[in-house]
């Protein structure tokens, strides 16, 4: 378990292009920590802005920054420093790991609120830059990690071509606007919001719920909820009819009456049905059709939109 | 070129192993007669023909890179860059428009996948830019991903309900950890507080948080399966497995199915790639904490996860071990054995902490082992989730067998060229200890996810080991391609880097593994995603059901939803002598026309049910919103 990087060299005053990374890092946490420690409402999008990074990159890049402090292959001895990829790799990693666990330190001793949380994954950011800033300065200059080195590196070469290089850049771009604007487009709901038609009774702490066979057969008030959130404001019709269950089937159906219902501003409208039934000896089938607006001259099960169906005695 | 031994082997490694895969190749070879299960039928051939290849080209003995370089494209690899890259956006766009991930979506995902491989394979190392292929692999993986989770109501998956409804809602709302004391997540809670940190940062709920946060982290992961190929191969291989791995079935689940499994991937991928810089000769204190702070992290996330990464660190103890007996310079690596012991005794202790049932997770663990050798376990007793069951790759008993091989394509041609390089990864030019190590790895996982259950024996949850068996799987699939680009003539490579190219990526994204928001056999595979009416109806169960009312009946997945959000209990419907009598049933349009599992006679089985046989005519209709009714049936009404 040695450490090779970390020995004694000719040592240089830090540089600011040198930890133009780790300012950064440390800038971003700091940013996270006392923004959302002072709760302004911010827009979602700046708000994702400063949590996302601070969640996914900077702890854990920090944190890679002091275990390896020098540039990949700028010596024989640098060739194992992890480039950028892996550096980039490493830091995803090590945060998606380092802010839970400062969550499981601050729920230990105190809440797991989000403010503690951030000020912790700050304190750990700034405890491993310092560290970083540290250990690099101990580097010769030109084995450091730079991160500006390392982008320009990666970049290098992007300049030849440049009709090539303007198609790539163009295709990246439509690419990203196509990506965004489907993004938008699959959040988006289709605006055929779900229309809900169902029978409540009386709980047995008075409030109303999804009626049961226990319940629905002995009542002679049925309370009907029409829901329907994406479409506050609409005119609903229920209509109840009846007919005598025989062993060939449904006989002398007649309709009971319509009640026409509106929806509040949340799309949920409620009716109830209170009825006097001539319970006879054979059992009774009872439904309710619902319609959007008026319903047809001959109501029935085909043409209404929703219909439930209860059956007595 | 040519070379007979190897370390203190009397013959060289390499043929040592490809001897052991024909000898595996035959023995298995009889079972096809005893058991009609694909990968039965399949592997043994698989292997048989892998190592075959292997020697043909191992014996002509003739080095062919330098004329396959011949034969690569020199064009400037911008525009193949380009043109992928619009494919990418048009993917997206695609997907938004047809509303998910449809057949038409990842047949044109596989094109993109081929194109981005074709690229990897095919331009010369003038024109191969790591950056350019990095962007568009990790473009491709997210634009599949977030299709399938922006375009899904709810969450995808079954665990996920129980994660973020339950657990996670849990903790968020008393602001502690104290909420899950009672859960085996007590000692694994990094998912959970992540996204509870995540949900409050954003200001979001929690599925936006997990999907804003975890949705990306998970993709780019993949950086870390690119690092440590690079740290074993050159970037074209490196790129090669980083896509394999990307495009992988079930590395695609866990990217759309987000729970703790997800995020063990992500960390089982970073203590790997420190521990290929161990033993590539990185031994500094850094590269070792490095392994052991995701080893931590990883027994702080999921308990499977903890017990594959310890398997791996064991396989890679012991081939440091054996290193000299094998082949390949060991002298320089650092030492596995007390990452090893470490990440042992972590996963000891909290497993012996850790609540499960009525007693701590280690002594249930103990006990469900000795209760499975004792009761299930027997040569062939494939009953229960096998691989090629609810937890596996396959298709599910009863899927006709055309069916089930198009699903599990992608694991095959994989499989094939996995055989190919592990065994062309012990030939001592190639071998190194890290290169061992994963060979070895991808075969004893391979054993966990395909050998135990072979014998019944599925505690282990076979299942979950395919993602975490893929990042060996990937590294040494690079491997072989290698191989074949260095050792078969320039024509034959070529052609089978092509075929590879063209049918890997397709096949994979039709797996149902990779798919379950909207599987391409809808009608053999569940799928494990809801619309609108369907949790609509959940969500008014959950808020208005009496307390006292009975259990619900309906299928399954669909009863998962309403037992893990706290709907209601839920029990699976169940068809005895052709009838389904219950008091409470719930009946979706899925039922009627997907892949709904009930019980038939006392056996879970994918089967179609009408509207009729669920809410019988006969019972009361109380609920309904068009895709899904709510019935119950008349006995017990008074007067009845």
């Amino acid at each position: 378990m040695s450490d090779r990087t970390v020995r004694s060299s000719s040592v240089g005053a830090p540089s600011l292009g040198g930890a133009l990374d780790l300012a950064l890092t440390v800038g971003l946490a700091l940013i996270g920590a006392v923004v959302l420690s002072l709760q302004i409402g911010l827009p979602p999008v700046v708000r994702g802005a400063i949590v996302l990074p601070l969640l996914l990159v900077v702890p854990g890049y920090a944190v890679v920054a002091a275990l390896f402090p020098g540039a990949h292959g700028t010596s024989p001895t640098s060739v194992v420093e992890p480039p950028l990829v892996e550096r980039l790799g490493l830091a995803v990693g090590l945060s998606i790991a380092i802010v839970p666990a400062v969550g499981i330190g601050v729920d230990a001793v105190w809440s797991l609120t989000l403010v503690p949380v951030l000020d912790g994954v700050a304190a750990v950011t700034i405890a491993a830059s310092v560290v970083a800033l540290v250990r690099r300065t101990r580097l010769p200059i030109r084995e450091r990690f730079r991160a500006t080195a390392a982008i320009q590196a990666a970049l290098r070469g992007a300049h030849d071509r440049p009709k090539t290089q303007l198609f790539l850049l163009t295709a990246v771009l439509l690419s990203v606007v196509a990506i965004g604007a489907s993004g938008v487009v699959a959040t988006t709901g289709d605006g055929q919001g779900v229309t809900e038609f169902y029978l409540t009774t009386e709980g047995p702490d008075g409030q109303q719920v999804l009626a049961t066979n226990e319940t629905v057969g002995n009542e002679s008030v049925h309370r009907l909820v029409v829901r329907s959130p994406d479409a506050p404001q609409t005119r609903y019709t229920v209509v109840a009819r009846t007919g005598v269950i025989t062993t060939s089937g449904v006989t002398d159906r007649q309709t009971l009456g319509r009640t026409a219902v509106t929806t509040g501003p949340r799309g949920t409208a409620r009716t109830t049905y209170d009825l006097a039934l001539d319970r006879g000896e054979r059992p009774i089938e009872l439904v309710y059709l619902l319609y959007e607006g008026d319903p047809p001259a001959e109501p029935t099960r085909n043409n209404a939109v929703r219909w439930l169906r209860v059956q007595i005695g | 070129m040519a070379e007979t031994r190897g370390g203190l082997l009397p013959v060289a490694p390499d043929l040592l192993v490809v001897t052991a895969g024909l000898l595996l190749a035959v023995v298995l070879f009889p079972l096809r007669f005893l058991s009609g299960q694909l990968f039965i039928q399949v592997l043994p051939p698989l292997v048989g023909v892998a190592c075959l290849v292997y020697l043909f080209a191992r014996y002509r003995d003739r080095e062919y890179e330098r004329a396959f370089e011949q034969r690569r494209l020199g064009t400037d690899g911008r525009v193949a860059a380009g043109l992928t890259v619009l494919g990418i956006g048009g993917l997206a766009v695609l997907g938004a428009t047809e509303g998910g991930r449809t057949v038409p979506f990842l047949a044109a995902s596989g094109v993109v996948g081929s194109a981005i491989l074709a690229q990897i394979v095919l331009l010369d190392d003038e024109a191969l830019s790591p950056g350019l292929l990095l962007v568009q692999i990790l473009g491709l993986a997210v634009v599949v991903r977030y299709t399938a989770l922006l375009t899904t109501p709810g969450l995808v998956g079954v665990d996920s309900w129980t994660h973020l409804t339950d657990y996670a809602a849990a903790i968020r709302s008393e602001e502690s950890l104290a909420a899950i004391a009672d859960v085996k997540y007590r000692t694994a809670p990094l998912f959970h507080v992540l996204v509870v940190v995540a949900a409050d940062g954003l200001g979001v709920g929690l599925r936006t948080a997990t999907y804003a946060s975890l949705g990306v982290a998970l993709p780019l992961a993949t950086l870390l399966c690119y690092a440590t190929g690079h740290l074993l191969f050159e970037q074209r291989w490196a790129l090669l497995g980083a896509a394999v791995f990307a495009m992988s079935d079930h590395v695609v689940r866990w990217g759309v199915h987000i729970i703790p499994t997800s995020v063990g991937l992500v960390f089982f991928l970073g203590a790997l790639a420190g521990a290929t810089r161990l033993l590539g000769g990185d031994t500094r204190l850094s590269s070792y904490l490095l392994v052991a702070a995701f080893g931590v992290a990883t027994a702080l996330t999921h308990q499977i996860s903890a017990f594959i990464l310890l398997v791996v660190l064991g396989v890679g103890t012991a081939v440091q071990l054996l290193a000299p007996v094998l082949s390949g310079d060991g002298s320089r690596s650092g030492a596995l054995w007390p990452l090893f012991l470490l990440e042992t005794c972590v996963v000891l202790g909290l497993w012996s902490i850790t609540p499960y049932r009525d007693s701590v997770f280690i002594t249930e663990l103990i006990d469900t082992v000795q209760r499975s050798l004792a009761t299930s376990v027997g040569f062939l007793n494939l009953a229960g989730p096998s691989p090629a069951g609810p937890g596996g790759g396959g298709g599910g008993a009863g899927t006709p067998i055309q069916i089930a091989f198009a699903d599990a394509l992608g694991f095959f041609t994989l499989f094939f060229v996995v055989v190919l390089g592990g065994v062309a990864l012990f030939r001592r030019r190639n071998a190194s200890p890290a290169t061992a190590m994963y060979a070895v790895a991808a075969g004893v996982l391979a054993v966990f996810t395909f050998g135990l259950p072979l014998f019944g024996f599925n505690t282990f949850l076979p299942g979950r080991w395919y993602a975490f068996m893929y990042v060996p799987m990937a590294l040494v699939a690079a491997g072989g391609c290698r191989f074949a680009v260095r050792n078969l003539s320039p024509r034959t490579a070529m052609a089978g880097l092509l075929m590879f190219a063209l049918v890997l990526p397709g096949a994979m994204a039709l797996n149902h593994k990779g798919t379950p928001d909207n599987p391409v056999f809808d009608e053999e595979f569940p799928t494990y995603a809801y619309d609108e009416s369907e949790l609509a109806a959940v969500e008014t169960v959950r808020t208005t059901r009496a307390d006292s009312a009975d259990p619900i009946y309906t299928d399954h997945p669909y009863r998962t939803v309403f037992e893990r959000t706290g709907a209601a209990p839920a029990n699976m419907l169940a068809v005895e002598d052709g009838e389904i009598v219950h008091d409470t049933v719930v009946y979706r349009q899925y039922q009627s026309r997907g892949a709904p599992v009930v019980v038939v006679d006392n056996t879970s089985q994918t089967r179609q049910v009408s509207q009729t046989e669920v809410c019988r005519p006969t019972m009361h209709r109380l609920y309904t919103n068009g895709d899904v009714t709510v019935c119950t049936g008349v006995d017990g009404i008074d007067g009845a």
